[in-house]
């Protein structure tokens, strides 16, 4: 910049840099100017720059560029306004560590402890991450809950979010033995409700106990707590895969007022376009004012992308596979929108030149989304439009070739193997489809861009975890699904920084440490290609650097 | 409990099958008493500007009584907010074109609420394809099948072919869903739908209440993540009791048709009164020495030769055929006045049966003869002139007729028939009357 005071160029040498960029793969020590980073090398080199100074504060770290979501929801923040309770462990915003709970005991126990924190008796008591696929042959009921509580009402969400179970508290409150005929209030042997509650008839039934705390609700408050998750897991971009708030001038600036400069992350907001309620009348305009608020966007704030949903979920049986079908041959699942009025929205965000997302869980899903995707890249040619199939986790391989060819991504969701792979080995896909969830080998294979995402709040952000479950591709029994579908580690962390940064086409700002890209980087406690894989999950994250501002995790050293 | 609230009917069908047409009827029409219609979508309805008293961002009342509610993301607070308004007397509710009647079927039993029929759009033209179409074959074979009420849409768009096949289909899915047509432009056929499902919403339940279903989503997601399994065999049982629950408006007949029957007479006398039916089908020996099974469904009556032994042949669908080795046609009808449609048309089938049938035949043309003038209203074209001409073979047609009663009323037929006793049960339990 001629004539002014040209800013300091700050060297941070390191234990080790891993830049992602294969001209220069590793380097001592990295310059930041600035937002962005300005060379990598040794620190002599770096020091030759004008106004170079020495930061020594990652001198033991290693330096990855941060950590890529491409897959996640800003609703992350707002679940753990409840107690968690689920299977796996989880680390909260706030870093506090909360084991899974193995048992229904476990499960009373969290409650119990939690339950009298809350000071004013008259607030219900909500939980949430309680997946009921893990406890085959014993169901949570009211009675359990009262062992918690017979005064406040206590609220258990199901991880499917078709179900909850709630105590005699909140069956007293909401008055549900009146309403014990409706379809879904199941009863005990007494011909009483017993608290579980299914569907959405019934869950209606106790809804002022649960209002606002879905994942599509968020704050301020939550928005900052997933920021802070993104830095205790070295993220510094984030997605929040699917908002309905942006056609309203309200959510508009809870984003805009929120993720400012000094937010821990950058966040690219996704536009819920289809797939969730009744499809909007108004595309051709949502895509207009899509297009108007991408010119909105800032380095740290991205409008402008689009998400669409097709299907269900494996683990609930509602994703739509292809022949032959669920292991159990249970019937297929549903659609969330019709491939026709998919095929309008898909079309129409299209042609206004916006990014689309579409989640896909079953092999059927996967298949609508490229019959369209050709049927659109036909009438409406338009290059490196990098649309992406999110999910894809049970996409066969003549799909990705065929994804190959329409120019198609696939982020794929690499946690499920260790989160649901038991269940897909021995329930949903059975041992020999199971081996081909989320085949990140088999899309490299076949040349497919693709990253790895935790949809978190479904399953934990982590991208170091994720990582680790695509490279071991254990499940959480210690069974290996699908040996040949283990990719490298060096593929693994290229997938979620590079590969997510290109289907988010941000892959020339962010992904990797190289001259001219933001200053974004993960600072770990050791080097991912150095560790067993099977410990790559458990590498210490100290914080991230973002823009080159510095954030420190607040989890806990263990 | 869950009997007391007011009916919520829902109207389903896939994308573009034609279900704001009958939500705009329902809405503009006013004449079914204060009706909240839930829809997808205000860009859909269609009622005269001058009819909304007010409108708000998700509610148009209308100045006939009408409310139209727009769903939004929060189908919950929609739906118990209409159940819990003391004002509406019936909700009829809009599905998306992929909604699984059995999905928000469950909301019937909420407070507020009472079971009202499962309307379901059929696209004439395209049905057949989108039967056999990989993604959506399931969703649709799932709305028809629920069906209580089903109509066949744009029929102008149809071959001959497609809408037969269209037919066919419906009739094997849903054997015991009353079809109607309702093309474009179709006013009568409209009408009859909407007067048909508002009959069946305020119908008491004549079948035994159904008992204490704890399960009633079958293959939801809760049971599918706690058992592992969905039970396919599920689906059916629920639907079975829905079923029971508002079949109550329909009245059932089965007429023996003994001997060798000339099959294009019982035919041809079928089609002439297939307006006052909703429901036809059976097996007759014909004057060939074999079987015919003979089919009405959505105005459309269709015969196949049967071979062999029809006691060894199962029936296709689920509606029972006559049991009795004699050959009979069961015959459904629905509205206030099914038993005397019922009756009025065994009379007419009966003077087209066999030469050698029973001298009663004659006398039940002469009493069923009393509807031709209702029949002539115009809206059943050839309809007047071919029965009166079969008439013409039995005794004289009365005169005496019910000005302006249209076919889908049915005759008045006001004298009763001694030897007919249809009962107003639910098909399944049909028996045969004679
Ligand atoms: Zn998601």
């Amino acid at each position: 910049m001629p004539g002014q005071t040209p800013e300091p160029t700050i060297v941070y040498p390191a234990r080790l840099v891993r830049t992602m960029n294969a001209s220069c793969p590793t380097a001592e020590a990295v310059a930041v100017r600035g937002d962005r980073f300005r060379a990598v090398g040794t620190v002599d080199e770096l020091l030759s720059y004008p106004g170079a100074v020495v930061d020594d504060r990652y001198a033991d770290d290693v330096l990855l560029p941060g950590f890529v979501e491409a897959h996640s929801h800003a609703g992350t923040g707002t679940t753990w306004k409840g107690t968690y309770i689920g299977y796996v462990d989880r680390v909260d915003p706030e870093g506090r560590h909360w084991p899974g709970c193995r048992s229904i005991d476990d499960v009373i126990a969290r409650l119990q402890r939690e339950e009298r924190k809350i000071g004013d008796p008259g607030q219900p008591m909500i939980a949430w991450g309680f997946d009921p696929i893990f406890f085959q042959d014993r169901h949570l009921t009211a009675r359990d809950l009262d062992r918690v509580s017979t005064e406040r009402p206590i609220y258990i969400g199901h991880a499917s979010g078709h179900a909850c179970t709630v105590n005699s508290a909140a069956i007293r409150r909401c008055r549900v033995a009146e309403a014990s005929h409706v379809e879904g209030v199941h009863l005990g042997d007494d011909g009483q409700p017993n608290g579980e509650l299914h569907e959405f008839a019934a869950m209606s039934l106790v809804q002022e106990l649960s209002a606002g705390n879905d994942v599509l609700s968020v704050d301020r408050a939550a928005l900052e707590r997933f920021g802070q998750d993104a830095v205790n897991t070295g993220t510094t971009t984030l997605t929040d895969l699917g908002t309905t708030r942006l056609m309203g001038e309200e959510g508009v600036e809870l984003y805009r007022g929120t993720v400012g400069d000094g937010f821990p992350a950058r966040l690219n907001v996704f536009h819920f376009g289809a797939g969730i309620g009744p499809v909007s009348g108004s595309l051709a305009e949502d895509a207009q004012r899509l297009v108007e608020l991408r010119d909105l966007s800032t380095d740290r704030l991205t409008f402008g992308n689009v998400k669409l949903m097709l299907d269900g979920t494996l683990q609930g049986f509602t994703a739509r596979v292809r022949e032959p079908g669920y292991y159990g041959d249970q019937p297929n699942g549903m659609w969330n929108v019709s491939p026709e009025e998919y095929h309008r929205a898909f079309e129409i965000f299209h042609r206004a030149g916006l990014l689309i997302h579409v989640h896909c869980n079953g092999d059927q899903a996967t298949q609508l989304f490229l019959d369209t995707l050709e049927q659109v890249l036909v009438a409406h040619p338009r290059p490196d439009h990098r649309h992406t199939c999110t999910h894809s986790q049970m996409t066969t391989p003549a799909q990705f070739r065929r994804m190959k060819a329409l120019g198609a991504c696939a982020n794929l969701f690499a946690n499920h193997i260790w989160q649901w792979g038991d269940q897909h080995l021995d329930l949903t896909m059975g041992p020999d489809r199971a081996r081909r969830n989320n085949a990140a080998a088999t899309a490299l294979r076949h040349g497919v861009p693709i990253s790895l995402h935790s949809d978190s709040p479904v399953t934990p952000l982590g991208p170091l975890k994720t990582v680790k479950h695509a490279v071991t591709r254990l499940t959480q029994s210690g069974r290996v699904m699908g040996e040949n579908e283990r990719i490298s580690a060096q593929d693994a962390l290229e997938a979620i920084t590079l590969g997510s940064a290109f289907m988010l086409k941000r892959d020339d700002e962010i992904g990797s440490i190289e001259p001219g890209k933001f200053a974004d980087m993960a600072v770990l406690a050791d080097d991912p290609l150095a560790v067993d894989p099977a410990e790559i999950g458990d590498i210490r994250v100290h914080g991230t650097v973002v823009g080159g501002r510095h954030f420190r995790s607040n989890v806990g050293s263990s | 409990m869950g009997r007391t609230g007011k009916p919520l009917t829902l109207i389903g069908g896939y994308l573009g099958t034609g279900k704001t047409t009958l939500v705009n009827h329902i809405l503009s029409a006013g004449s079914y008493g204060r009706v909240a219609v839930v829809v997808n979508d205000f860009g859909s309805v269609n009622v005269d500007a001058s009819l909304i008293s007010s409108a708000g961002a998700d509610t148009l009342e209308l100045t006939n009584g009408c409310i139209c509610c727009q769903i939004t993301d929060d189908v919950q607070r929609t739906m118990s907010a209409l159940a819990a308004r003391e004002d509406i007397d019936h909700v009829v509710c809009e599905l998306s074109g992929i909604g699984d009647p059995a999905r928000l079927g469950s909301w019937r039993s909420y407070p507020g609420f009472r079971p009202g029929p499962v309307v379901i759009c059929v696209d004439a033209a395209v049905t057949p394809r989108r039967l056999a179409d990989e993604y959506v074959a399931d969703i649709v074979t799932r709305q028809i099948a629920a069906a209580d009420i089903l109509v066949i849409t744009k029929t102008d768009l149809a071959t001959p072919a497609q809408r037969e096949a269209s037919l066919r289909w419906c009739a094997q899915l849903a054997p015991e869903a009353s079809v109607h047509q309702a093309g474009p432009g179709d006013a009568a056929g409209t009408e009859a739908v909407i007067r048909e499902l508002t009959e069946r919403a305020k119908g008491e339940p004549a079948a035994p209440p159904v008992q204490g279903n704890p399960h009633p989503e079958p293959g939801q997601d809760a049971s599918a993540s706690r058992s592992g399994s969905r039970d396919p065999s599920a689906p059916d049982t629920q639907h079975e009791a829905d079923r029971s629950e508002h079949a109550s408006a329909h009245a059932s007949l089965t007429v023996a048709l003994p001997g060798l029957n000339a099959v294009q007479r019982i035919v041809a006398a079928l089609r002439d009164h297939r307006s006052a039916l909703v429901r036809a089908k059976g097996i007759i020996e014909n004057d060939e020495g074999g079987w015919s099974r003979i089919q009405l469904a959505g105005d459309v009556v269709t015969t196949e030769p049967v071979s062999g032994d029809r006691a060894d042949r199962p029936a296709p669908d689920g509606l029972p055929e006559p049991k009795d080795p004699e050959s009979s046609l069961v015959l459904i009808a629905a509205g206030p006045h099914a038993e005397q449609k019922l009756r009025f048309v065994a009379d007419a089938l009966r003077a087209n049966a066999c030469t050698h049938s029973s001298a009663g035949a004659g006398k039940a043309t002469a009493d069923g003869a009393g509807a031709v003038p209702g029949l002539a209203s115009g809206v059943a074209p050839g309809l007047a002139n071919d029965a009166a001409a079969r008439f013409a073979r039995g005794a004289a047609p009365r005169t005496a007729g019910t000005p302006g009663v249209t076919p889908a009323d049915g005759p008045a037929a006001d004298v009763p028939h001694p030897a007919d006793s249809p009962t107003p049960v639910h098909p399944r339990h049909s028996r045969t009357a004679q």
